[in-house]
């Protein structure tokens, strides 16, 4: 995240104290207003070109993250989502070259993003977090409305004119305090620029959290005339109050927030929306729901392990477990959380839930190669290589098997281990005795 | 005092060759076991590349996503023909969007790379060596196996030009500087900047590592060429290609085209 606040660039212009500057600044400045009144008058002839402009860029993006394989591409839904926006947007006008088109992302965060093109993108986590088609709902016609109301160009537009007209406040401080003549004129400068870059954060992001609001208020609008449940939105924002580690400060949202704050937004969706009580509650999962939501909990917990986030990860994996204890996939998904770890003990639940992943699919070869680098981590070679082996067996298209070979290879040329691969499984039968008997180090032997 | 300042001087001389000459020493960076590498490496698979194109305007600056495909796609070209014309085998997989849509499982690996991609970062920025022993933690067997090749190529970059608005507000803003008896800065008004690193699927591990900044317009086919030369020199050799400048407009032309064809 660009923690830079939106603020002026500075202009440094080095200055010399001599009354004949006086001249050249009038020079100076009227130069500068023409220059300001010719840019003006091109950013007006531009003008109708941007929003398409926009859009142009919005489908470039969206084709990009299609590339990059940030959209999961779950056609079936995709295809659910997709018409579920259209019976919220029905009988909306398009801007021009807007067409609405849901996708959903693959990220473990509760976020979703609409582009100027009507492209939108709900992050995997937050379907994972929301328990009814109502919320998600007004997921999508929040976001529906950001491309509909052509909320980008606004915002752009906003912060260009907010940025050129600090941007100008900020030059002529800077200076009318040089040619001044007062001894500390550099650090009031110093505290005018600071002043001008807050007011252009207050400002920018105050019309920021005016779009936000106005796209909460229409998705309220369009989740009525979908026959919607009116609670959808406030237990979205309810869901995600539960998941904020901890909510900004008001002050602080005026000036570096591009959101209301959620106690906010909780509250006028409840003023707008006329609804009586709404609580979310995430033990309780619309039974039509539920087939959808699972699924991006099991991939937003494999996604957390990748971004190293161990606790996110068993989070979802536990809530996910209560329902479904027997999912080998999740269970070893929870082992590779737990085998980031360098503790013994968390290393040992990760042995016991590969463990129990293996009873409950015993054709599933992942738990091996967790298995391989938990002993391999706890520096038990020997148990390593015979979990590698069983992994390996057969020449089994499996992850990572370019480099597991290679290790295996490596560790038999280092202690001339015997070849225990064989079709008749022998080495798998070796790899269990010997996980359990712990065998020790071959290194430590030499 | 004056032999004082005479050492300092010499001590802040001594100071910038080291510096100038560490960063130099500390680039391409290669993984110890490198030369084991390319005695094994027989074919090259250059991963598709990512780009990030901004325009510095008079107010502000803005990402030009509609460029990004077509530099990519330039310097996919630039990396194929370096590839082709080094002692290596150029893979012959090309990562078309027509074969990323038949494609689901090549996509979600090549999602999987990002992360990879910025564990590598992280601990490249925090190496001073010109050594590294990087682990790759994503899986690269499926692009492996698509592409045929153990050796993977990824390339990222970044560039920047000026909008004409940007380089009169410099230009203005420099005359009032020098009018004032300031000493005015002038910005490059284009910059261009590549990485590329050799990944080893076998290994499982970073084993070459280079970046340059150039300025350059990224716009521009023929100097994105001689990026991508200046970049995978020490990796794939001097290149003899002459950079083909007659299509150096290009990308300009067609956004600029499209643009004009709004009005």
């Amino acid at each position: 995240m660009n923690a830079e606040p939106a603020g002026p660039r500075r202009t440094v212009v080095e200055l010399r104290h001599e009354p004949r500057t006086a001249g050249r600044v009038h020079r100076a400045l009227t130069t500068c207003a023409l220059l300001a009144g010719l840019m003006a008058a091109a950013t007006c002839a531009r003008a109708a070109n941007v929003q398409r402009d926009l859009v142009e860029k919005g489908r470039a993006e969206a084709d990009i993250l299609w590339r990059r394989g940030f959209t999961l591409g779950d056609t079936l839904l995709d295809g659910l989502l997709q018409r579920t926006l259209d019976t919220l947007t029905v009988g909306v006008p398009r801007p021009e070259g807007v067409a609405l088109r849901v996708h959903v992302f693959r990220s473990p965060e509760l976020n979703a993003f609409a582009l100027p093109d009507g492209s939108i993108f709900v992050f995997a986590g937050l379907l994972s977090t929301l328990t009814d088609f109502d919320q998600v709902s007004f997921v999508l016609g929040h976001e529906a409305q950001h491309a509909l109301g052509q909320h980008a160009l606004k915002q752009m537009e906003s912060a260009n004119s907010t940025i050129a007209l600090i941007e100008a406040a900020s030059f002529i401080t800077s200076l009318a305090l040089a040619t001044s003549g007062l001894s500390n004129a550099g650090l009031i400068d110093q505290f005018a620029q600071l002043g001008l870059g807050l007011s252009a954060a207050a400002a920018i992001n105050g019309y920021g959290r005016a779009l936000e609001r106005d796209a909460d208020l229409a998705a309220v609008q369009f989740l009525a005339s979908a026959g919607r449940a009116p609670c959808g939105g406030i237990e979205a924002m309810q869901a995600l109050q539960l998941h904020e580690e901890h909510e900004p400060g008001r002050l602080s949202n005026v000036f570096w927030g591009n959101h209301p704050l959620l106690t906010d937004r909780v509250r006028y969706l409840r003023e707008a929306s006329h609804a009586g009580e709404c609580t979310f509650d995430s033990a309780h999962v619309a039974d039509d729901y539920a087939p959808h939501k699972w699924p991006m909990s099991k991939l937003s917990a494999s996604l957390w392990v990748t971004q190293h986030e161990s606790g996110k990860a068993l989070r979802l994996a536990n809530d996910y477990g209560r329902l479904f204890p027997e999912d080998a996939g999740m269970l070893t998904t929870i082992g590779d959380a737990l085998a980031e770890s360098a503790r013994p003990e968390t290393l040992a639940l990760a042995v016991t839930a590969y463990e129990h992943a293996r009873i409950l699919a015993p054709d599933d070869r992942a738990p091996l190669r967790g298995l391989a680098l938990v002993a391999e981590k706890r520096g038990d070679s020997t148990a390593c290589v015979r979990y590698l082996e069983r992994y390996l067996e057969g020449d089994a298209p499996v992850r990572d098997r370019r480099q597991f070979r290679r290790k295996l290879e490596a560790f038999r040329a280092r202690f001339g281990a015997p070849a225990l691969i064989d079709s008749t499984g022998a080495g798998a039968a070796a790899a269990d005795s010997t996980a359990s008997s712990r065998s020790p180090d071959p290194r430590k032997e030499d | 005092m004056v032999s004082l300042n005479r050492w300092v001087r010499h001590l802040a001389a001594i100071a910038v060759m080291l510096m100038v000459g560490g960063c130099a020493a500390s680039l391409p960076k290669t993984s110890k076991d490198f030369a084991d590498v390319t005695q094994e490496m027989k074919v090259v698979a250059p991963m598709p590349t990512t780009f990030a194109v901004k325009e510095d305007a008079a107010f502000s600056s803005q990402e030009m996503t509609q460029l990004t495909h077509d530099i990519e796609r330039e310097v996919d070209g630039a990396m194929g023909s370096l590839v082709r014309e080094s002692q290596y085998k150029l893979s012959d997989f090309q990562f078309s969007d027509s074969a990323l849509a038949a494609d689901a499982e090549l996509r979600t690996a090549i999602f999987e790379q990002h992360q990879a991609m910025a564990d590598v970062f992280a601990k490249l920025a925090r190496s001073k060596s010109s050594t590294i022993d990087i682990p790759y933690t994503a899986s690269l067997d499926l692009i492996a196996d698509r592409t045929g090749s153990d050796h993977l190529l990824f390339v990222t970059g970044q560039g920047t030009f000026q909008s004409t608005g940007a380089a009169v507000k410099e230009g203005v803003l420099a005359g009032v500087s020098l009018l004032m008896g300031g000493s005015p800065s002038m910005s490059d008004p284009y910059h261009t900047s590549l990485a590329a690193m050799l990944v080893d699927a076998n290994r499982g591990k970073v084993v070459w590592y280079n970046q340059v900044s150039l300025v350059h317009d990224p716009r521009r086919p023929s100097e994105l060429m001689i990026t991508s030369q200046a970049l995978t020199k020490p990796l794939l050799g001097k290149s003899k290609l002459t950079p083909d400048k007659s299509r150096d407009n290009v990308i300009i032309d067609k956004y600029h085209h499209k643009t004009t064809a709004k009005k």
